[in-house]
């Protein structure tokens, strides 16, 4: 039978008010004055420690602006580097993503499929992806095994976030519509789903941490000659520590800025939910 | 009766407690870093260990193996390590930003082979490929770019831990690789078709690998260096003197299978009885890491100025002084 969508559409609640432009630009003026903070503190610290092998932010910066002009040791330029890091990240999170979401919604809609596997699944998830370097290297290549590792990295946060975000769906909700003879494809997709995506959103930033940290360490074991985490142990091998903290620096922000864009996603999607606060 | 008993006794224990400095000498522990599958190339510091030269000096050691060098000295910097044998360059690395130390005697020369995959039969196959190297910062990277110069090719240096470079060959992941001994002679001997495509670095009796010691050691227990530094002299000599039985211990301290076949695969390659540092090779790595921008000329402007300021020759000269007529036994 076929629903009537107006029978199920549930009235939108009034959306959380936007914050306005001056308080914007009071939390931007906050942040800067915190890094600046951090930087201040780090020049600190050179003056305290003063040790040859650890770099002021101005040896950095220097370093920086070289590394951006002229590239590395072997003539590979930092956006090279970037892009490499990006591209097996972007993949092996995409992956994680496609396959961590579906098994999180079949086994959180299966309990008996999750009861039955989990000694076999569970398992796995406590294997940091980094333990299982040295298997791919003697059994995948490249590119694939970059993917792999991130994948690993990546899909388990989102698995989870969606296995335990699937029996939080509203019981009403899923009722209302059964009553009205939906379908468990319609409940899956306009109930289930869109219920469970602020948990999976959240799997997904956790996950997009864990993947940052499997790049690195997969980088830094060799193979490729470019990635940001290869270049960090280029340079740690020739001792030049200014480089390795722009490679960390670089690091950072682009995981800053892709968490950034997941949560403006999130507050996209979600702007019917209010924070609460005390 | 029991008076006399009790006066003994006590006579006994305070000779018991009597101070015997003077009969014992003072005994140093060593840390002591290098690097994986690398008993060959340090043949004279497991030969004093194995023979006792070092036991004679009053030095027992602590061993920790790194990646490679560099990785051995980022813990040497730390203060972690009182010795480090590992390559020139990465020594030269170091100084260059900023590192102290004191480099007491050269212990091996050639020491990077070139291995390749059967079907890369001459220098001209390599150009355009990927070729590996146990890292960027290693001695062996840097003939590498040396045997490119040579023969006028260029290829893709990917560094990697040595360990992984074996699976890497085997895989195709590189063509070839250039590593230190004994892992080079283990991949030929386990890779079908693997070969040395250059057993020797281009460069004749190309400087490889050298002894250093803390400044600090150095400077508050001279005596300790000297014995070491003697220890090290009399396992040159008796690698020269008895070849075979010198294996047989080195193959000892690699304890792997088929290490006594690995290490005879593996001397050819290797020259491990000259303690002084090769100058015009040494000249040539130097210039080397400058024109690949590995080091950078305001720290360290010369190799005459390294070796200013961080080649201490006193101790090999006294020990080889101390040692004059000296011939090992077996």
């Amino acid at each position: 039978m076929k629903i009537e969508a107006e029978v199920l559409r549930i009235p939108a609640e009034p959306a959380a008010p936007a914050a306005p432009r001056g308080r914007r630009v009071r939390v931007v003026l906050h942040n800067v004055v915190a890094a600046l903070a951090v930087i201040a503190a780090w020049q600190a610290a050179t003056l305290v420690v003063r040790s040859v092998f650890f770099p002021s932010p101005w040896q950095v910066m220097r370093a920086m602006v070289d590394l951006a002009l002229h590239g590395d040791v072997l003539g590979n330029s930092l956006l090279t580097h970037i892009d490499e890091s990006l591209m097996r990240l972007g993949s092996g999170f995409a992956l994680g993503v496609a396959l961590g979401v579906p098994f999180g919604l079949l086994m959180g809609l299966n309990k008996p499929l999750y009861v039955g596997t989990r000694a076999a699944i569970e398992p796995f998830r406590f294997i940091p992806p980094i333990a299982w370097i040295p298997l791919t290297i003697v059994l995948l290549s490249g590119f694939s095994r970059y993917v792999f590792l991130i994948w690993l990295g990546a899909f388990f946060p989102i698995f989870v976030a969606t296995l335990v975000g699937v029996p939080r769906v509203e019981l009403i909700h899923k009722n209302v519509a059964k009553v009205h003879g939906a379908s468990r494809w319609y409940i899956l997709t306009r109930v289930v789903i869109p219920s469970v995506m602020p948990d999976i959103l959240g799997g997904m930033r956790v996950g997009l941490g864990t993947a940052w940290m499997t790049i690195v360490a997969a980088e830094m074991t060799g193979g490729e000659t470019t990635g940001l985490g290869r270049m960090m142990v280029n340079y740690a091998e020739l001792i030049r520590i200014p480089e390795i903290v722009v490679g960390m620096i670089l690091i950072g922000a682009l995981g800053f800025v892709m968490n950034e864009v997941l949560l403006r996603v999130e507050k996209r999607l979600f702007r019917w939910r209010w924070e609460v606060t005390l | 009766m029991i008076v006399r008993v009790l006066a003994a006794l006590l006579a006994l224990a305070v000779l018991g407690f009597a101070d015997t400095s003077h009969a014992q000498p003072k005994t140093l522990t060593l840390r002591v870093g290098d690097q994986v599958g690398s008993e060959l190339d340090y043949g004279p510091f497991w030969i004093a260990v194995e023979k006792g030269y070092l036991k004679e000096e009053g030095i027992t050691y602590t061993r920790k193996t790194y990646a490679n060098g560099p990785s051995t000295l980022l813990d040497f910097n730390k203060g972690e390590l009182d010795m480090v044998m590992a390559g020139l360059g990465p020594f030269i690395q170091a100084a260059a930003q900023g590192a102290d130390f004191v480099m007491i005697t050269s212990i091996t020369k050639g020491n990077a082979p070139l291995i390749a995959r059967p079907e890369i039969k001459s220098p001209r196959d390599l150009n355009g490929k990927k070729v590996g190297s146990p890292g960027l910062g290693t001695i062996q990277d840097t003939m590498l770019s040396l045997y490119e110069k040579e023969h006028g090719i260029k290829v893709e240096h990917v560094p990697t831990k040595i360990t992984d470079l074996i699976a890497m060959l085997e895989k195709s992941d590189v063509v070839a690789f250039t590593g230190w001994e004994t892992v080079a002679a283990t991949t030929v001997l386990k890779i079908k078709g693997a070969h040395y495509l250059a057993p020797l670095p281009v460069v004749p009796n190309a400087e490889s690998l050298e002894v250093i010691v803390s400044r600090k050691l150095a400077q508050s227990d001279p005596n300790a260096v000297l014995g070491l530094t003697r220890a090290l002299l009399k396992g040159m000599r008796y690698y020269e003197k008895f070849e075979e039985d010198a294996l047989r211990i080195i193959a000892k301290a690699m304890n792997v299978p088929d290490a006594l076949e690995i290490a005879k695969l593996a001397k050819g390659q290797i020259k491990i009885t000259d303690p002084y540092i090769d100058q015009k090779s040494s000249q040539i790595i130097f210039q080397t890491l400058l024109d690949t921008r590995k080091i950078l000329p305001d720290k360290l402007a010369s190799f005459d100025d390294f070796t200013r300021r961080f080649v201490d020759y006193s101790f090999l000269r006294k020990a080889e002084e101390s040692l004059k007529g000296w011939e090992p036994k077996r």
